[in-house]
């Protein structure tokens, strides 16, 4: 046997998973829940879930799609990890994808045709700069007005959205098509791919953009006192800390990076912007991140796996025609699982405390 | 010598009151009631998503009875569970408020929109027969304001005279000062005998109500029908509007008047075909906008409840 501190193989594997078992509680939970729900609207969830597995894992196709939908919501996910460590709610990366997403739009045919290594990074940069931008007044109130971000990002969102469609089918609107959409991109800004498959080059990108938070919030000092800003505010001031710039810092992180993947998208995948276009990626990241307990690495797997239920009640929808919204209760009865069994286990090791351990 | 005012910017301006007090009902209901929550110390986010749930249910449970009480029954009834199951989770569990809060909002965009499709599939949802307005006696039968800005919905004039009453509940009565005596400074309530956990609870079940009222009064009074998502962000307007009302039901009242103006505004001037060629969702930003430059023109002056967000546990004393 090898040295494990003393500890029993069993107890070994409890005090390894314990960190993540709200985590592991909160998924089965929803996946319990969620079959409740299919139960109740006749269709068998055994048969579901098995589509919803099969779907997107077991084809060609179906992994394709699962990698190139994990990328927006990875790099999204990401990005809100860091102001939710720096106990920042910033609820808006709909709305900042969206923003950033149009703005790499107009980027991406108005420069003309510049050859592919020039263009495609002026507009993932603009998609981000764009998102940033609008993540700033939330930041700007929240850090020198003390203004609630939670209210203001939130409603920013319906801004965003009703701005956007505003926009597509007013000045930014291509004539030349029957049905309202913007101009497409320039073909040199598309996103490249590998071997005529779609998967492409953003998906990298997205691990490349995960890996630089990781070293971020672990190596750097910047990471260190979004963290001390997440645990209290009040150490936070004793320290000296410039507490409006992290604030700030911490949208602008966000915010870019919501703008980032939404460019991604663009160049990968949409080409121009329509009025129906309703990402969900910024709202499911929420409570993507908090089952990842607000770590960099473990947001991967759970962007995979969040990627699967996507595309595989997208796929489920098409073929058995149950509606595409389970997605969003499942999510939900996750999160609301995941904080209550967070408190619950805070609970019970305090009992034990007490009990004289 | 009633060339002074134009007649059609005169019939425009009556009419917009008019839907000012139509438009900001269902946010005067809801922010009426997060303000029990919020001055008991609960920041309960879930008021967007009690509405929507009770627009759901308020609506189909409306068209199988025949029944516009039963359907606003049934909103009200959802609304209080909602609020129950808040205070469980926030006040007994403790669990974080704002995450709760989210959470309870996915599930109810996900579970309305997924039923809705279940029970009607993808074709039109079925329309409610408009609602009879009341008139107020004399007032409803002066000439122009009569029609437009006294005869409404009964829902308009209960949730007008429900802001007065909360006001006198919250500041004039001891079950409102016991509110804000746990939302304020939680542990001197308890030790002065207030059961905090009763006093939380009581308080999310009356916003829950509300916020059920609010949300049955969109689906059966203002669009008399179900659409995905309906309440688009009113749930949090009326949060914000608490904000902007600094927890002051009178002030609220002002707050969802300006909400509700620009609301109209918007639906008016689109109405009336001004910019004709501009997309109409330009206009609705507005509302939003208006929300948030109110946040701005109040925060130096916002004193939150001391306790706000916190949750109480009574072993920390």
């Amino acid at each position: 046997m090898q040295d494990r501190g003393g500890l029993k193989p069993i107890d070994w594997l409890v005090t390894s998973i314990k960190p993540a078992l709200s985590s592991i509680i909160a998924i089965l939970g929803s996946i319990i829940a969620g079959s409740i729900v299919l139960a109740l609207s006749g269709i068998d969830p055994a048969f579901a879930y098995y589509t919803i597995f099969y779907e997107a894992l077991a084809t060609d196709f179906g992994i394709t799609k699962t990698l190139v939908e994990m990328t927006p919501l990875l790099i999204t996910a990401v990005g809100l990890l860091v102001c939710f460590r720096a106990g920042i709610w910033n609820i808006g990366a709909q709305g900042q994808m969206l923003i950033g997403t149009l703005f790499a739009n107009v980027v991406g045919y108005s420069l003309g045709p510049l050859p592919t290594p020039i263009i495609l990074p002026i507009v993932l940069v603009a998609g981000a700069i764009a998102g940033a931008a609008w993540a700033l007044p939330p930041a700007i109130l929240k850090a020198k007005l003390g203004i609630n971000e939670v209210i203001t990002t939130l409603l920013l969102n319906f801004v965003a959205i009703n701005l956007i469609k505003f926009l597509i089918k007013g000045p930014l609107r291509n004539v030349a098509e029957e049905h309202p959409q913007t101009y497409p991109i320039v073909k040199s800004a598309y996103m490249p791919t590998f071997f005529g498959t779609q998967i492409h080059v953003g998906i990298l990108l997205a691990f490349v953009i995960a890996a630089a938070i990781y070293f971020l919030m672990v190596w750097t000092k910047l990471g260190f006192q979004f963290k001390i800003l997440g645990e209290s505010i009040k150490a936070a001031r004793y320290v000296g800390l410039p507490i409006s710039r992290l604030i700030i810092l911490a949208f602008i992180i966000s915010g870019g990076a919501a703008g980032f993947a939404g460019a991604i998208q663009l160049t990968a995948v949409m080409r121009n912007v329509n009025p129906a276009w309703a990402p969900g990626y910024g709202l499911e990241a929420v409570p993507l991140v908090f089952i990842a307990k607000m770590n960099p690495i473990a947001v991967i797997p759970l962007s995979i796996l969040f990627a699967v239920f996507l595309v595989g009640t997208d796929i489920m929808h098409r073929t058995t025609g149950v509606p595409v919204y389970f997605i969003e209760i499942f999510l939900g009865i996750m999160l609301l699982l995941f904080a209550v069994s967070e408190v619950v286990q805070r609970f019970r090791v305090r009992k034990v405390r007490e009990a004289g351990v | 010598m009633s060339e002074l005012i134009d007649p059609l910017i005169a019939a425009f301006l009556v009419s917009t009151i008019g839907g000012m007090l139509r438009t900001a009902t269902p946010i005067l209901f809801t922010a009426l009631g997060e303000n029990f929550s919020e001055s008991s110390g609960i920041l309960n986010l879930g008021t967007e998503g009690m509405m929507l749930i009770a627009a759901f249910f308020s609506y189909i449970i409306a068209l199988s009875t025949g029944s516009i009480l039963i359907g606003l029954m049934a909103g009200i009834a959802i609304g209080i569970f909602l609020g129950l199951l808040t205070a469980f989770i926030t006040v007994t569990l403790r669990a974080d408020q704002i995450v709760t809060g989210i959470a309870i909002t996915l599930i109810s965009i996900g579970i309305t929109s997924y039923l809705f499709r279940i029970i009607y599939g993808t074709g039109l949802p079925p329309r409610l027969p408009p609602r009879e307005a009341f008139g107020i006696p004399l007032l409803s039968s002066l000439p122009l304001v009569g029609k437009s800005i006294f005869t409404q919905p009964i829902l308009v004039w209960i949730a007008i005279a429900l802001v007065p009453l909360c006001y006198y509940i919250l500041f004039r009565t001891a079950f409102g000062l016991r509110i804000r005596a746990v939302g304020e400074d939680p542990m001197s309530a308890d030790v002065s005998g207030v059961n905090v956990f009763a006093y939380r609870y009581v308080a999310l079940i009356i916003g829950g109500a509300l916020a059920g009222l609010g949300g049955s009064y969109l689906s059966l009074y203002h669009l008399t029908t179900f659409i995905d998502h309906m309440t688009q962000g009113r749930g949090w307007i009326a949060i914000a509007i608490v904000m902007f009302g600094r927890w002051n039901p009178l002030w609220i009242f002002v707050g969802a008047l300006i909400y509700g103006g620009a609301e109209a505004l918007a639906g008016g001037i689109q109405a009336l075909g001004a910019l004709r060629g501009v997309p109409s969702e330009f206009l609705l930003t507005l509302p939003y906008i208006l929300t948030i430059i109110a946040l701005i023109i109040v925060a130096r002056r916002a004193s939150f409840p001391g306790a706000l967000g916190k949750p109480y546990q009574r072993e920390s004393r």
